[in-house]
């Protein structure tokens, strides 16, 4: 490359520069990453600086800046485009970002083929980006293509298997999340099989063009550039690494610094496989912990592998460490000190090497490198890894395997110890436990690896079949398989959260509600899903636990939609409903992007009288997610209301598509389809099932409710008629339908004449209603059926007279 | 020292507002009394105070005065022949110090080009002996006889600039644009490059230009890249800028967006493109953008054309076409070459109905650019609101001759093709072709859809619509599939098309109207409730959660109503 043939003295201190401003960022001192970044970035100007300032401008939070810095550059690296086009997608400027990924020349647009191809090692990330994009814009197909190909490309991501969910696609976890597809990828078992990762980062790497002189020349100019005490250290590991590959010497060059080069290579080299495939489960960092001792199911070859390794754990712990951790402290300095990769931390190291003799096995050992931070992007040591991936081909045959058995470790140590900064002494202790692990003989390596991705993936495996069948609505089998999962992964708030969704899908809401509290007791921190936590509370009419719960989670967080949703139920419980929209309206202004709080806000609307507004909500919350179902159901409804009764059939029939089981909506399509004028025969053939659903619910009916039936076709504008229903359907048990009922009684005669019908609403979930009828609540029920059927009478009379 | 030589010091030291006040009442004394000063004396204070009016912008006085000096210059060479023969070195010197005649030829020549009087500028430097013109003089002359049509002069000139200076990239590109070859230029500039080191690029350079303006879009984007990839040249604004424009020509509105955005973010002083910025934003519905950027041009210079076209076409799209038509008169005012200005003034014509004028505009915006399509498009338009529709045929086979048969191309003669009822199939082929080679051509999918919708084959044009879409949302194609979707009774995902197509545009007025005939033939049920579907869908699409007060109470009072009924 151009800056590195003509170096000026300026110019040295680069690598020392660019290491600094790793470790700032790696211990969160952004400012100083920042600085330190745009110093350097005037200093050379060159596209690694750039993309170095960029990283650190969006690491702190500020994508704005990465993208504007970024935009007005030109970006030829994939690297940099990926940057460029995640902060575009978080400025929510969509169309550039898909440009910046995939636009070719003349509208011309890459083929997913083509993206892979270009970006290697993150083809997985990029097109879970794009798919993301397309989803955006309404193109779901594509967009699920993309999901797709990113999760046979890694299936350690999560986040594409969630999406292709909420899309409504069906993918098959037991396809999605297994072993065999991880060896056809880069993030194959690293030490053995070096061939297809390395494919994937010199395809990866094409674009910068490195050579490996240029690395070695960087090298050297660090360890000029190095100060004393640290140069005697680095003498100390010449000696080490120059014995150990004395191939890699006469190869690369003749002098001590060219061996320590090469051993930088080839350590570059190794890490990224090693990292890619511990780090990928970083994505489900609260399930990780257990991996390393407990298998999730007795799988086969779980059993052995643990013995195997637990037994060289404790055999190895002792010499080999020893000289292993020297080396690998010594060679730390050089590289902190060469600062070529962005995961330079020599003081853990330090003390590792005091503390070494202390650490035995405990198992603990793979919990550092899987606490990494999820969604790991490309980093700015590609010049590195090109040189090495390129160099490393020649080599490894002749180095024998020597360093990478080490490398792995090192370098998801490293990984890990930007997100777990306290556990920095644990880490580098687990570094020596694992050292010896790896440096078993070269079969038992992949076996391990497997053996830990297979678990890995059978748990994924669990976690996505009840995801599906949430997000398909199959909210029983959701809660099956969930409630299945091991307790370490049951007791979790993301299992519980979702297992408590599935509950209030089902309308259980008791049921939810101790879901939800149970996550708030084990996780109180967590804001996902809080949003449905409230509205069980609200149904339950428990205002104390609810206020409680928006007072925590505001002060908590006031950016997330989630507590403002909150803050809005709870007002809407206290029937304050201008408060109500206007904390559900800040919802909305926090995240533009959340579903649920344009339909809560369209409910207020509705009961606010204001259909119009409701309409624009429920229409927005469709534009943000057109699978979610309640914003399509509240159009059916104020429809209804209009009694434009072709739409709402349409909306109620969209919502019904989505969630296919929901009672509710069944019933008011079955209701609606009474109402249109065209309603006869040709849209009930159409329908049979659903119809033949309908009546079946209908044949539950006792005979009274027969009757009202009938007199609900002579009158069908009469609300006391459907309220009259909804006792009976409380009666029978069904609360669902008796609030169908007293809602639309309601709808009829918003002004309350009866007031009978908003106690009925209200007390619907208190624990009288619940629980075995009192004789107060019969009697009263009765007086009420009685009033009521006089007020019914009375108005069956004003019909005659009208 | 001579009063002359402080005249003379003065204004070499840039004091013209004193030198003009000095010469002037210096020039009087010597018409009052021709004996104080001798012609050589009086020529100097005639250059001098020329000079000075000159640097006061009064060119056309200043022309006057250049000339007048010159006569005085020629009297002069005619006595100091006489005192050469005589033989005095000290006149000798003294001539030599005098402003040099050729310099006062182009200072004219430049007062007569300002002055738009380009014919009087080129009498003045033909006038120049070729042997004695300055690369100056010759890049100037070029500059002209290309204005002024005469090609194969400009051609000679442009050359002669090369000859002297082989690194004059605005004369190659000069050249390059009257379609000399572009190895031709290169060998010109070859021999003087090949020993400089880094400058392997210019014969890349050469070539992408030469592409541009052989009208090669396609393969002048990938020169350009090519060389844009270099490290080198990375983040060169004026490359960003041509490549900006070749994306435009092809077509490519999205990349060339982005490249004229980098381009002025790297440098926000820049002015050269940016109208055509500007319209590419109008015309994608940003008029924020584009009044800002109007602003922000109009701070830099009020004295180029650009910002004046940037806010015309800000007016054009918010359709105040009479303040578009001023402001494009004003930018053409300032810049007669500038297309952009032209184009903007010609549709501004021909949206108020004056077709004829428009015409005219876009004859001339042709001529200027004979690359771009949009001027002929822009033609075409006229000659169909005139009912001209033989000319536009004419004019769209003309085009698609010279510039080949591509996509752009085939849409613009199968737009004209629909217009006669006699051609409809053949508009159905161009359309094929263009589709099957650029299949996410949205003119040419909007009026393919146009055409079936036409025939009433809604399938296919569901097919057709939805495959674009796969690729791309845009909300007319989303719209249109509503229509269509409406035409086969799918009312459900009709609606959720225009829904679809109005998130992508919230004031796309005829996806709500769709939306709402839609609504009313949903519900045939009586007047009353139609009504009310208007109001809603009118004030509730825009997704504006504030609304008014007013409409929510008409709405309580309907209900009201509603409910006694």
């Amino acid at each position: 490359m151009a800056v590195h043939n003509n170096i000026t003295d300026d110019r040295l201190n680069e690598p020392v520069f660019d290491a600094a401003v790793w470790q700032a960022l790696n211990h969160y001192a952004y400012l100083d990453a920042v600085f330190l970044a745009e110093r350097l970035y005037a200093e050379v100007r060159s596209e690694e600086a750039l993309y170095l300032l960029a990283t650190c401008y969006y690491r702190s939070g500020k994508p704005y800046k990465a993208y504007r810095l970024l935009k007005a550059h030109s970006c030829s690296t994939p690297q940099v485009r990926f940057l460029l086009a995640k902060c575009c997608v978080e400025l929510s400027k969509l169309a550039e970002g898909e440009q910046v990924l995939i636009g070719g020349v003349l509208n011309k647009q890459k083929s997913q083929d083509d993206i892979i191809t270009e970006f290697g090692d993150s083809a997985s990330f990029t097109l879970s980006l794009l798919g993301h994009i397309y989803c955006k814009t309404d193109r779901i197909a594509k967009g699920a293509d993309c999901f797709q190909r990113s999760l046979t490309l890694n299936p350690f991501l999560w986040s594409p298997f969630q999406n292709l969910c909420h899309l409504g696609e069906k993918p098959d976890p037991d396809q999605v999340f297994r072993l065999s597809s991880l060896q056809n990828c880069s993030i194959a078992p690293p030490p053995p099989s070096v061939s297809p990762a390395q494919n994937s980062s010199h395809r990866l790497d094409t674009a910068l063009m490195e050579t490996p002189q240029d690395t070695l020349e960087l090298n050297r100019l660090n360890l000029e550039s190095s100060n004393g005490k640290l140069a005697s250290d680095l003498s100390v590991s010449y000696i080490d690494s120059s014995l150990i590959s004395p191939d890699t010497g006469s190869l690369l060059g003749n002098t001590v610094s060219m061996a320590s080069a090469g051993s930088l290579l080839a350590k570059q080299n190794k890490p990224k496989s090693g990292r890619s495939l511990l780090g990928g489960p970083a994505a489900l960092s609260p399930l990780t912990p257990s991996f390393g001792i407990l298998p999730l199911e007795p799988s086969p070859g779980d059993p052995t592998y643990l013995q195997n390794y637990s037994s060289t754990m404790e055999t190895q712990t002792t010499a080999p460490s020893k000289k292993a951790v020297s080396r690998i402290s010594q060679s730390k300095s050089v590289f902190s000190q060469s600062g070529n990769s962005r995961d330079v931390l020599p003081i853990p190291f330090n003390q590792s090497q005091t503390s070494a003799p202390h650490s035995s096995g405990s198992p603990q050992v793979l919990s550092p490198s899987m606490s990494g931070p999820p969604n790991v992007q490309p980093r700015r040591s590609s010049r590195l890894f090109t040189s090495a991936s390129s160099t490393a081909k020649e080599n490894s045959k002749k180095l024998k395997m020597k360093f990478p058995t080490k490398i792995p470790n090192r370098k998801t140590k490293c990984k890990s110890a930007k997100t777990s900064n306290s556990t920095n002494l644990n880490e580098s202790l687990d570094i020596l436990r694992l050292d010896p692990s790896l440096s078993l003989p070269e079969t038992k390596i992949p076996q391990y690896q497997r053996a830990a991705a297979g678990i890995i993936m059978a748990l994924l495996r669990e976690l996505g079949r009840g995801y599906l069948a949430l997000c398909s609505y199959n909210c029983r089998e959701a809660i099956n398989i969930l409630t299945s999962l091991p307790p370490q992964h049951y007791n979790t708030g993301w299992v519980l959260t979702h297992i408590g969704k599935g509950y209030f899908e089902l309308a259980e809401y008791t049921q939810a509600e101790r879901m939800f509290s149970e996550v708030r007791r084990i996780e109180s921190y967590r804001v996902e899903g809080m949003e449905i936590y409230s509205t069980t509370l609200w149904h339950l009419q428990k205002d104390v636990a609810l206020s409680a719960l928006s007072k925590d989670l505001t002060d908590m967080d006031k950016n997330c939609p989630e507590a403002w949703c909150v803050a809005g139920n709870c007002f809407s419980l206290q029937r304050e409903h201008d408060i109500a929209i206007k904390f559900f309206q800040r919802a909305i202004q926090v995240d533009p992007g959340f579903a649920y709080a344009y339909t809560l806000l369209g409910h207020e609307f509705v009961l606010t009288e204001e259909l119009d507004r409701a309409l624009a909500c429920f229409r927005n919350a469709i534009r943000v997610n057109n699978r979610h179902y309640n914003a399509w159901y509240g159009l059916g409804m104020i429809y209804y209301k209009q009694e434009k009764f072709n739409l709402a059939e349409i909306h109620f029939k969209k919502a019904l598509s989505i969630n296919p089981q929901s009672s509710v909506l069944l019933c008011h399509i079955g209701v609606v389809s009474f109402h249109t004028p065209t309603g006869g025969a040709p849209e009930h053939v159409q329908n049979e099932p659903l119809q033949f659903q309908f009546f079946r619910c209908l044949q539950d009916f006792c005979a009274a409710l027969q009757e009202l039936e009938e007199l609900k076709q002579i009158v069908p504008k009469e609300s006391l008629v459907y309220f009259l229903i909804g006792k009976v359907y409380k009666k029978l048990g069904q609360t669902h339908l008796a609030l169908m009922n007293f809602s639309w009684a309601m709808d009829l005669d918003p002004k309350g004449a009866n007031n009978q019908i908003k106690e009925a609403i209200d007390k619907r979930y208190l624990p009288e209603d619940e629980g075995t009828h009192s004789e107060v609540d019969d009697s009263q029920d009765s007086s009420i059926m009685t009033d009521a059927d006089d007020t019914q009478l009375h108005t069956a009379e004003s019909d005659d007279v009208l | 020292m001579n009063v002359i030589d402080y005249v003379r010091d003065m204004a070499a030291a840039g004091l013209y507002s004193n030198v003009r006040i000095l010469s002037s009442l210096l020039l009087t004394m010597s018409n009052n009394n021709p004996e104080l000063f001798s012609p050589a004396q009086k020529y100097q204070l005639l250059v001098y105070h020329a000079d000075a009016i000159f640097h006061d912008k009064e060119y056309r006085n200043a022309a006057c005065k250049y000339s007048m000096a010159l006569q005085q210059k020629k009297v002069l060479s005619k006595t100091s022949k006489v005192r050469t023969s005589t033989g005095g070195a000290a006149s000798n010197i003294q001539a030599q110090s005098l402003p040099s005649e050729i310099e006062v030829k182009y200072k004219i020549a430049e007062c007569y080009t300002i002055l738009k009087l380009d014919k009087d500028a080129i009498a003045v430097l033909d006038g120049i002996p070729s042997r004695q013109r300055t690369p100056k003089i010759n890049m100037m002359l070029a500059n002209l006889y290309r204005k002024a049509g005469q090609e194969r002069s400009a051609v000679t000139s442009y050359k002669e600039v090369l000859r002297q200076c082989p690194l004059a990239l605005d004369a190659i590109i000069g050249l390059l644009s009257l379609s000399v070859k572009g190895a031709e230029v290169a060998s010109m500039t070859m021999d003087a490059t090949q020993s400089i080191p880094n400058l392997d690029w210019l014969s890349v350079w050469i070539k992408a230009y030469a592409f541009i303006h052989a009208g090669d879009n396609q393969r002048a984007i990938n020169t350009i890249c090519s060389l844009e990839k270099k490290s080198l040249l990375r983040d060169n604004v004026d490359l960003l800028v041509s490549l900006a424009d070749v994306y435009f020509r092809a077509g490519d509105t999205k990349n060339a967006i982005l490249k004229f955005e980098q381009a002025q973010m790297l440098d926000p002083y820049l002015i050269k493109g940016m109208d055509v910025y500007g319209y590419l934003m109008a015309r994608e519905g940003h008029l924020e953008d584009v009044e800002v950027l109007g602003g922000r041009l109009f701070n830099i210079s009020d004295q180029h054309a650009e910002p004046w076209v940037i806010s015309g076409c800000h007016s054009f799209y918010s359709k105040r076409y009479s303040r578009a038509l001023y402001l494009g008169a004003k930018a053409i005012q300032l810049n007669s070459n500038s297309v952009q200005a032209l184009l903007l003034k010609g549709a501004a014509l021909r949206n108020m109905g004056r077709v004829q004028e428009a015409i005219i505009h876009f004859r001339e915006a042709m001529r200027l650019a004979p690359c771009r399509l949009d001027c002929y498009e822009g033609l075409i338009d006229c000659y169909l609101a005139s009912n001209g529709i033989r000319e536009a045929m004419g004019m769209a086979n003309n085009i698609y001759k010279t510039l080949g048969a591509n996509a752009q191309t085939l849409t613009i003669l199968a737009t004209v093709c629909l217009e006669d009822p006699v051609t409809q199939e053949k508009a159905k082929t161009l359309l094929d072709k263009a589709l099957a080679q650029r299949p996410d051509y949205t003119k040419a999918v909007v009026k393919k859809a146009e055409l079936l919708s036409r025939e009433q084959k809604y399938e296919e044009g569901i097919a057709l619509l939805r495959n674009a879409l796969a690729n791309q949302s845009d909300c007319v194609l989303h719209r249109m599939l509503g229509d269509f979707l409406v035409a086969v009774n799918d009312y459900q995902e009709a609606m959720d098309q225009y829904s679809i197509a109005l998130s992508l545009d919230p004031n796309d007025q005829k996806s709500l109207e769709g939306m709402q005939k839609m609504e009313k033939e949903e519900s045939p049920t009586d007047a009353t409730v139609e009504l009310d579907g208007d109001d809603m869908e009118g004030s509730g699409e825009d997704g504006d959660l504030e609304g008014s007060d007013s409409e929510a109470a008409q709405w309580a009072d309907q209900e009201q109503w509603f409910g006694m009924q």
